[in-house]
C-alpha cells in the first residue's frame, strides 16, 4: 500500500511558489473530466440565418445559425439538439439530398456579412443525417450562400461561394461536381471582389439555373455594397455556358440581389435588385423563365439593407405567393403588388423561410432572434425556446449569491441572469437591462441595483433594476469638443479601486466618479483620428448604411491595473495601444514597440496583470483587414518590450485574454475558433473543448469568489467552468505522478431549491452547479486494466461510500453525493413511503478520508464538508443538528425494521424448512404454527397491498417514511409535531423490537429442539451483519 | 494472468512508435482481441453480472443476465421495488413501478426490435461473418486518451463507433444512436474501465454511459461469471 497523505499538505502549500515560477518547458495537459456547462439563455434566442427541411419526413428541420452552429429537430420543433458542434459555428447554407435524406450538405460561413459576421472554413457533407461530417473542401472559402443537389443525379451538386468579405479573393463564384464531391469546377467566376449570392433551380430542368453576382467588401470603417461585377446569371447547360440577364432590369452598376424560381410554375421567376437609383430599386418578376423582367414594387421591405436581407421564398404550391425577408417578413399572395406584414411579436431581422411543401401553412423563419413556426400561413408564430444561440459581446458577474451574469449580445439587447436557479437556469430567470444592440454591461460593484448598459454607437445609461428605470449618461461634447466617434461596442469599464468610478471610451476616454451624471475628458484623441476612416455616414454603397457599425478611429478597450490604481491601457479600433501612468494626465503609444504587429490591427482586448504593474498581455485581431492570423502579446516591463506568446497550437484570430486572479501562469484565450488554455504562461495552449462549442468566445471573467470561468460566447451563450481550481494546480511537478490529488477546499452543503413547472418539451434549461463533493485528482494516464475504486471514510474510520473512481487521462472529478447511502428498508407499496426511504439525510458535516484504490496501489486524501456559511444565520448549527439528528432517528428505525422485516421472512422460510424436515408431529405442528405467525408478525409491519398510487395501506414502515420524507429536505429545525411523532414511533419501534426479541426467544427455544432432533438450528444475522451485506 | 505479456509489449511497441501508423481496422481489432482475449466469447453461451448501479447519486443493486443468441434481463431493485428490462427472444418486457405499477408489460414493436439487437456475442467478433462492415475512421481523443476511432455499418444498417485505447489497444468507448423514445437519433455512449480477468478474458468491470455528456447511468460489477450453470432460457421469459 502506497500513502501520499504525509507529503500531499506541505506539497500544497508549496503549490504557489512553484506555479509562480516561469515554467521552462512546455506542460502537455489533458483537461479530463473538466468541463463547462451552458446556461444560455434561449430567451432572446440568437440570429439564425437558414433553415432546411427533410421534403419525406416533415418532422425533420435544421437550423443553420450565424454563429451558433446547425440544431436539428427530429420532431418538428418540440425540441432541438445542436449537430455540428465540432465545427466551425458560421452556417452558409444547408442542403438536404431530397432523394437521400441522410445526405445533407452545409456550407459554412454566414451570407449575412454584417460588421460582427464570423468566418466559415469550407463546404462538409454528412451522409447519415448528420452524426458525421467530413469536410469537403473550400477551406478557404470563408462564405457560401447556396448549394443545389440535382434532383436527378445526387453526385452533382453546384455551390454558390459567396467568398471573402475583407479583401480580395479568387475563390468565388460557382463551383460544380459530378462526382459526389471528388472534384470541382469553377464554373462561374467573374472577378476577385465578386461572389455568389444567390442561386435558384428551375424546377424541372436542373441544367437551367440563375445566380445573381454581388460586387462587395467591407473594411473596418467601411462598407460597400455594389459594384462592376454585380449581375444576375443564368445557364441552361448545367453551368457550361452562361448569359448575363439585362432585359429589363436597371443600368448602371447593381448591388445584391435575390432570385427564386417559383416551384409551382417555372415561368415566374422573382428577383429583388438593389441599384444605383432609388426608382430601380425593389422587386422584379419574370413570367417568361427569366428572359425579361418587369418591375413590380419598391416596398421599404423589399429595398431595405440589400446586404442583411436578400431573400425571397415562393411558396411551393402557389406561384403568387411570396416571402420577402427584411426588416420584417413581408407577405405577398398577389405576386409582389401588395404586401402584408407579420407582426405577432416576431423579432425583427427576418432571414429565411422555409415553408412545409406539403402543408405549406406551415411556415418557419429565421431572425436576429431565433427562429419561429407558423401554422396558419405566415400570421402568427410561435418562437422556438431552446435554441441558446445567443451572441455575446461581452460578460461581467456581480457577487451576489448565486452570482450573476450580465452582458450584452448582438441585436438583443443587454440581460443578466443567475448562474444557478432551482431546477437550472431558464429562460424565465433573464431579465433585460437595455434595448437595442447590446454590448458591455455592468453592475455597480457594490450597489446591487445599479446597472451600466449600452446600445450601439455609445448610448449608455444607468439602469435601477429595483423600479426598471433607466438614466441616458452618454457624455455629450462640451463647446469646441470636435463630435465623439463611439465605438459600435463602446469599452465601459468599472474601477476595481473605487467603486463610483466609471470609464467610458469615444475617441477620449472619460472618467466619472458620480455613476455617470457628470464626465471628465482624461485624455487626448487616442486614436489615429485619421479622416480617411471616418466615412460612416457614406458607408453602404448602392445603399447607405449608416448604424455606426463602422464608426472606427475610436476606443475599443479600456484596461485598469488591478495593481496601480491610475495606470489606464486603451486600445484602439485602428491599432493603437495607449498607457498613462497617472489617471491620464500622460499618455504613452505603445504600438510601435510591438513586434510583427500589421498597421492598423484592431486592438481587441487588454489584460493588465493581477500581480505586477508593468506586466500586461494584449490581443489584436486583424481579420477585418483579411488577417485572421492570432496575435498576442505580453510586456514585463510596462510595454516597451513586448513578446509574442502565439504558438502552433492556436488556429484563429483572438478576441481576448485572461490572467488567471491567483496563478499567473494560467491564462485563457479567447478566440474566433474557441477557448484555448495555457498552463505554462502561454508556452504552450490546449483547445477546450469539453463540453464547449467551437465557438467564438469574445469575452471571459474569472469570478474572484467562486473560482469560476464564466465564458461569453457569440453564438452559444454564457458557458461556465464552475472551478478552475484543478488548473491552478497544473504544473510541472504533478506531470509523472501517477495520481495526483488536487485541492478544491471545502464542499459546502447546497440547499434545495423548490422545482418548476411543467413546460413540456422546447424549454431550454441549463444545469445548475454539481451538489456533489468534488473529489479531484490528476491522471497521466487512463486507467484501463485491474478495479480502481474510491472510498470514503468518516471521522470515526467508517467506510462511508465506495464509488466507482475517475479513470480519465488528466482531471478526473469523482462526485461524491452529499447524501448518506439509502436505507436498508422494508419493502413497501406505498408511494410517498418509497420516497422516504429513498431520499436520505446528509452526510455529517466534517472531514472524511478518501481512497482511491488503483490496482495494488492505495492513494489518499481528505475532503470537509461544511454548511454554507452564508445560510448559517437562518439555520443555525443547533436548527440543524436537530434535524440531522431527528432525521437519523428515523433513518435508523427504517434500517432496524428493515432487518426486523427480512429476519422474520428468513424466520418464516427456515420454520417451514425445518417441518418439513422433522416427523415429529407435535415439532411439526409447533414449526408450522411458528412460521404462519412469523409471517403474519411480518406482514403486518408493512403495507404491500394497493396500487402504489391513490390505492394505498400504511403501516409502521411507511409511517415511519411519509413522516420522515416531510422533512427530509429541510436543513432547519422540525416542526414540533414531526419531533412529538418521531418520538411516537420511536415507541412504536420499541415495542416491535421488544416483540422481535420475544420472537427470537420463541425461535430459540425451537431450535433446542430441532438440534434434540440432530435438524440444523435456524439462524439469523445480527444487524450489523444485515446493514453491512 | 496470463494476458498480461502481450499487453506489456504492446505499451513497450506504443512508446517506441510515437507517430501512429496508418491502421487498418483490423489490425486494431486484433489487437483489441490479442490483448482482451475477447475471441473466446465464442465459448460461452451465458453470462451473469451482479453490481451497483449509480444514478443521480443514488446507488441501486443491479443484476444482468444474458444467453445466446440475444436474451437478456437486467434488473435492478429500489427498496424491494424491482425494476425489469428484458428480451426472451420474441417478447421485450419490463416492469416499473413508477410508470405503471408493478406488472410486467411488453413493449412495442420498435423497442422490440431495438432490444433484439443486443447479441450475446460482440458484434466485433467475427464480424464479416455476422455481415457488418467495419473501416477504420480515424483517431479521436476520448477523456484525454488518444484512441483509434473505428466505425461499423451493421448488418442492419445500424451506424456504431469503437474506440481503442491507441496505448493499450482496449476498447475504452463505444457510441451508437438511439433507434427509439424521445431521444431518437441521439448518440449514446458507453465508456468501459477496470477490465479483469474472467475466464481468461478480460472485461469491463464498470461502465458508464452518456447522452449529451451527461452521465445516464455508471454501473461498477462485484462479480462476473460466463456460463455459471444456473441460466435458463425460462429465466428470461415474460412472465404468464
Amino acid at each position: 500500500m502506497r500513502l501520499k497523505l504525509t507529503s500531499l499538505f506541505s506539497l500544497l502549500l508549496s503549490l504557489s511558489f512553484v506555479s509562480q515560477i516561469q515554467a521552462q518547458e512546455p506542460l502537455s495537459i489533458s483537461f479530463g473530466d473538466l468541463s463547462a456547462r451552458s446556461i444560455g439563455p434561449a430567451v432572446m434566442s440568437g440570429r439564425v440565418v437558414d433553415i432546411e427541411g427533410v421534403d419525406s419526413d416533415h418532422k425533420k428541420v435544421y437550423i443553420g445559425s450565424a454563429s451558433g452552429g446547425i440544431w436539428y429537430s427530429n420532431n418538428g420543433g418540440a425540441d432541438f439538439r445542436p449537430i455540428f458542434d465540432e465545427h466551425t459555428m458560421s452556417i452558409g447554407h444547408i442542403t438536404v439530398d431530397q432523394n437521400h435524406p441522410d445526405t445533407i450538405w452545409v456550407g459554412t460561413g454566414e451570407p449575412w456579412p454584417r460588421n460582427s459576421v464570423s468566418v466559415g472554413d469550407g463546404l462538409y457533407r454528412s451522409t447519415n443525417g448528420g452524426r458525421t461530417w467530413d469536410r469537403i473542401g473550400f477551406e478557404d472559402s470563408e462564405r457560401i450562400s447556396h448549394i443545389f443537389v440535382d434532383p436527378n443525379n445526387s453526385a452533382t451538386v453546384y455551390v454558390a461561394v459567396l467568398g471573402h468579405l475583407w479583401g480580395p479573393h479568387q475563390t468565388r463564384g460557382i463551383y460544380k461536381t459530378t462526382d459526389f464531391g471528388e472534384s470541382w469546377e469553377q464554373i462561374l467566376y467573374v472577378d476577385e471582389n465578386t461572389g455568389a449570392a444567390d442561386m435558384t433551380m428551375h424546377p424541372e430542368d436542373p441544367n437551367t439555373l440563375f445566380v445573381s453576382m454581388w460586387d462587395h467588401r467591407r473594411s473596418p470603417d467601411y462598407f460597400v455594397s455594389g459594384g462592376p461585377g454585380s449581375g444576375l446569371y443564368k445557364t441552361t447547360d448545367g453551368g457550361a455556358t452562361w448569359a448575363k440577364v439585362t432585359e429589363g432590369l436597371p443600368e448602371g452598376e447593381l448591388g445584391r440581389m435575390a432570385v427564386s424560381y417559383a416551384p409551382s410554375d417555372a415561368n415566374i421567376v422573382y428577383l429583388t435588385v438593389e441599384a444605383e437609383k432609388k426608382e430601380d430599386k425593389g422587386l422584379y418578376r419574370s413570367e417568361d423563365g427569366g428572359n425579361s423582367w418587369e418591375f413590380i414594387s419598391s416596398d421599404f421591405n423589399l429595398t431595405v439593407r440589400p446586404f442583411y436581407f436578400s431573400r425571397l421564398v415562393v411558396d411551393p404550391k402557389d406561384a403568387d405567393k411570396l416571402y420577402k425577408c427584411g426588416l420584417n417578413l413581408t407577405v405577398s399572395e398577389d405576386g409582389g403588388n401588395s404586401w402584408r406584414t407579420v407582426g405577432s411579436g416576431v423579432h425583427s431581422d427576418i432571414h429565411d423561410v422555409w415553408v412545409n411543401p406539403e402543408m405549406t401553412d406551415m411556415v418557419f423563419i429565421g431572425t436576429d432572434g431565433g427562429a419561429y413556426r407558423s401554422l396558419d400561413g405566415g400570421y402568427l408564430f410561435e418562437m422556438f425556446m431552446d435554441l441558446p444561440l445567443s451572441q455575446f459581446y461581452a460578460v461581467t458577474v456581480d457577487h451576489a449569491e448565486p452570482y450573476n451574469v450580465y452582458g450584452g449580445l448582438q441585436d438583443n439587447g443587454s440581460w443578466y441572469g443567475p448562474s444557478a436557479s432551482p431546477g437550472g437556469v431558464e429562460n424565465s430567470d433573464w431579465n433585460l437591462s437595455n434595448w437595442g444592440d447590446g454590448f458591455h454591461s455592468v453592475p455597480h460593484p457594490t450597489d446591487p441595483d445599479i446597472i451600466y448598459s449600452e446600445s450601439q454607437g455609445g448610448n449608455l445609461v444607468r439602469h435601477n433594476r429595483a423600479d426598471g428605470q433607466s438614466k441616458d449618461i452618454k457624455p455629450i461634447e462640451e463647446e469646441g469638443d470636435p463630435d465623439y466617434r463611439w465605438n459600435w461596442n463602446s469599452p465601459i469599464r468599472v474601477s476595481s479601486h473605487n467603486p463610483e468610478r466609471i470609464y467610458f471610451g469615444a475617441q477620449f476616454l472619460f472618467r466619472s466618479d458620480d455613476r455617470g451624471n457628470s464626465w471628465t475628458k482624461i485624455s487626448p484623441d487616442l486614436t489615429t483620428n485619421d479622416p480617411a476612416r471616418q466615412r460612416q455616414k457614406t458607408s453602404g454603397g448602392l445603399s447607405i448604411d449608416n448604424s455606426t457599425a463602422e464608426n472606427n478611429t475610436t476606443i475599443y478597450v479600456i484596461a485598469e491595473s488591478p495593481v496601480q490604481e491610475d495606470m489606464i491601457w486603451v486600445g484602439t479600433d485602428d491599432g493603437y495601444l495607449q498607457l498613462t501612468r497617472d489617471g491620464g494626465e500622460n499618455w504613452t503609444n505603445l504600438t510601435p514597440n510591438i513586434p510583427d504587429l500589421p498597421a492598423f490591427t484592431w486592438c481587441s482586448s487588454v489584460e493588465p496583470s493581477h500581480f505586477d504593474a508593468n506586466t500586461c498581455y494584449v490581443t489584436f485581431d486583424g481579420h477585418k483587414q483579411g488577417d485572421k492570423t492570432t496575435y498576442l502579446y505580453k510586456t514585463t516591463d510596462g510595454g516597451k518590450t513586448w513578446k509574442s506568446l502565439v504558438t502552433e497550437d492556436l488556429e484563429s484570430y483572438a478576441h481576448c485574454i485572461r490572467e488567471d486572479l491567483e496563478v499567473p501562469n494560467l491564462l485563457f484565450l479567447g478566440t474566433e475558433f474557441g477557448l484555448y488554455i495555457s498552463v505554462d504562461g502561454g508556452m504552450s495552449w490546449k483547445a477546450f473543448r469539453n463540453d464547449l462549442p467551437r465557438a467564438s468566445v469574445r469575452d471571459m471573467v474569472i469570478h474572484p469568489r467562486d473560482h469560476a470561468l464564466v465564458i461569453a460566447t457569440h453564438g452559444r451563450g454564457i458557458f461556465i467552468l464552475d472551478d478552475i481550481r484543478p488548473l491552478r494546480q497544473m504544473n510541472a511537478q504533478i506531470a509523472g505522478e501517477t495520481l495526483y490529488f488536487m485541492d478544491l477546499g471545502p464542499t459546502y452543503f447546497r440547499l434545495q431549491g423548490t422545482g418548476r413547472p411543467f413546460g413540456g418539451a422546447g424549454n431550454f434549461s441549463g444545469s445548475n452547479p454539481n451538489d456533489a463533493a468534488q473529489i479531484t485528482y490528476y491522471m497521466e494516464k487512463r486507467h484501463v486494466f485491474g478495479k480502481m475504486s474510491l472510498e470514503v471514510y468518516n471521522q470515526d474510520g467508517e467506510l462511508v461510500k465506495t464509488l466507482p473512481a475517475g479513470k480519465s487521462a488528466g482531471i478526473n472529478i469523482v462526485n461524491l453525493p452529499v447524501r448518506l447511502p439509502m436505507p436498508k428498508a422494508a419493502p413497501t407499496n406505498n408511494r410517498m413511503a418509497l420516497f422516504g426511504s429513498v431520499l436520505t439525510p446528509t452526510l455529517e458535516e466534517g472531514e472524511y478520508t478518501v481512497k482511491v484504490k488503483k490496482g495494488k496501489e492505495t492513494f489518499e486524501t481528505s475532503i470537509e464538508l461544511l454548511f454554507d456559511p452564508k445560510h448559517e444565520e437562518n439555520y443555525p448549527a443547533a436548527d440543524r443538528q436537530l434535524a440531522r439528528k431527528t432525521q437519523m432517528r428515523l433513518y435508523n428505525m427504517t434500517n432496524q425494521l428493515g432487518y426486523i422485516y427480512f429476519t422474520l421472512e428468513s424466520m418464516h422460510k427456515q420454520a417451514e424448512d425445518r417441518a418439513a424436515k422433522t416427523d415429529k408431529k407435535k415439532l411439526k405442528a409447533k414449526l408450522i404454527e411458528f412460521a404462519e405467525a412469523t409471517k403474519k408478525y411480518k406482514d403486518g409491519l408493512v403495507a404491500l397491498e394497493g396500487d402504489f398510487y391513490v390505492d394505498e395501506g400504511s403501516n409502521i414502515r411507511e409511517d415511519i417514511s411519509t413522516l420522515y420524507l416531510g422533512m427530509s429536505q429541510y436543513p432547519g429545525s422540525p416542526s414540533a409535531g414531526q419531533i412529538r411523532k418521531t418520538d411516537e414511533m420511536e415507541g412504536r419501534m420499541d415495542a416491535v423490537q421488544t416483540r422481535f426479541d420475544a420472537w427470537h426467544a420463541m425461535m430459540k427455544e425451537l431450535n433446542a429442539q430441532l438440534e434434540k432432533q440432530e435438524l440444523a438450528p435456524m439462524k439469523i444475522k445480527t444487524l450489523e451483519e444485515y446493514l453491512a451485506e | 494472468m496470463r494476458k498480461f505479456l502481450p499487453l506489456l509489449m504492446l505499451a513497450l511497441f506504443a512508446f517506441s512508435s510515437a507517430s501512429v501508423q496508418a491502421q487498418d481496422a483490423q489490425e486494431v481489432i486484433d489487437t483489441y482481441l490479442e490483448v482482451t482475449n475477447a475471441t473466446d466469447y465464442t465459448k460461452f453461451s451465458s453470462m451473469r453480472m451482479e453490481g451497483t448501479s449509480t444514478n443521480q447519486g443514488m446507488e441501486f443493486p443491479i443484476s444482468i443476465i444474458a444467453m445466446r443468441p440475444n436474451l437478456q434481463k437486467v434488473e435492478v431493485s429500489i427498496q424491494g421495488k424491482q425494476f425489469v428490462d428484458a428480451f426472451d427472444g420474441e417478447v421485450a418486457w419490463g416492469i416499473n413501478p413508477f410508470m405503471g405499477g408493478a406488472e410486467p408489460t411488453k413493449k412495442n414493436a420498435e423497442e422490440t426490435e431495438d432490444a433484439a439487437e443486443n447479441f450475446f456475442e460482440p458484434d466485433l467478433l467475427n464480424w464479416e461473418e455476422k455481415g457488418h462492415d467495419v473501416t477504420y475512421d480515424g483517431e479521436e481523443e476520448v477523456e484525454g486518451t488518444a484512441c483509434h476511432r473505428l466505425k461499423m455499418i451493421k448488418e442492419n444498417g445500424d451506424e456504431e463507433y469503437y474506440f481503442f485505447d491507441q496505448e493499450t489497444g482496449v476498447l475504452i468507448m463505444q457510441r451508437m444512436y438511439m433507434k427509439s423514445g424521445q431521444m431518437v437519433g441521439q448518440a449514446l455512449e458507453t465508456y468501459m474501465s477496470d477490465y479483469d480477468e474472467v475466464n481468461g478474458i478480460f472485461v469491463p468491470f464498470t461502465m458508464e454511459q452518456k447522452v449529451n455528456g451527461q452521465t445516464i447511468m455508471q454501473m461498477t460489477a462485484s462479480n462476473i461469471e460466463l456460463d455459471p450453470g444456473d441460466i435458463e432460457k425460462e429465466d428470461f421469459a415474460f412472465p404468464k
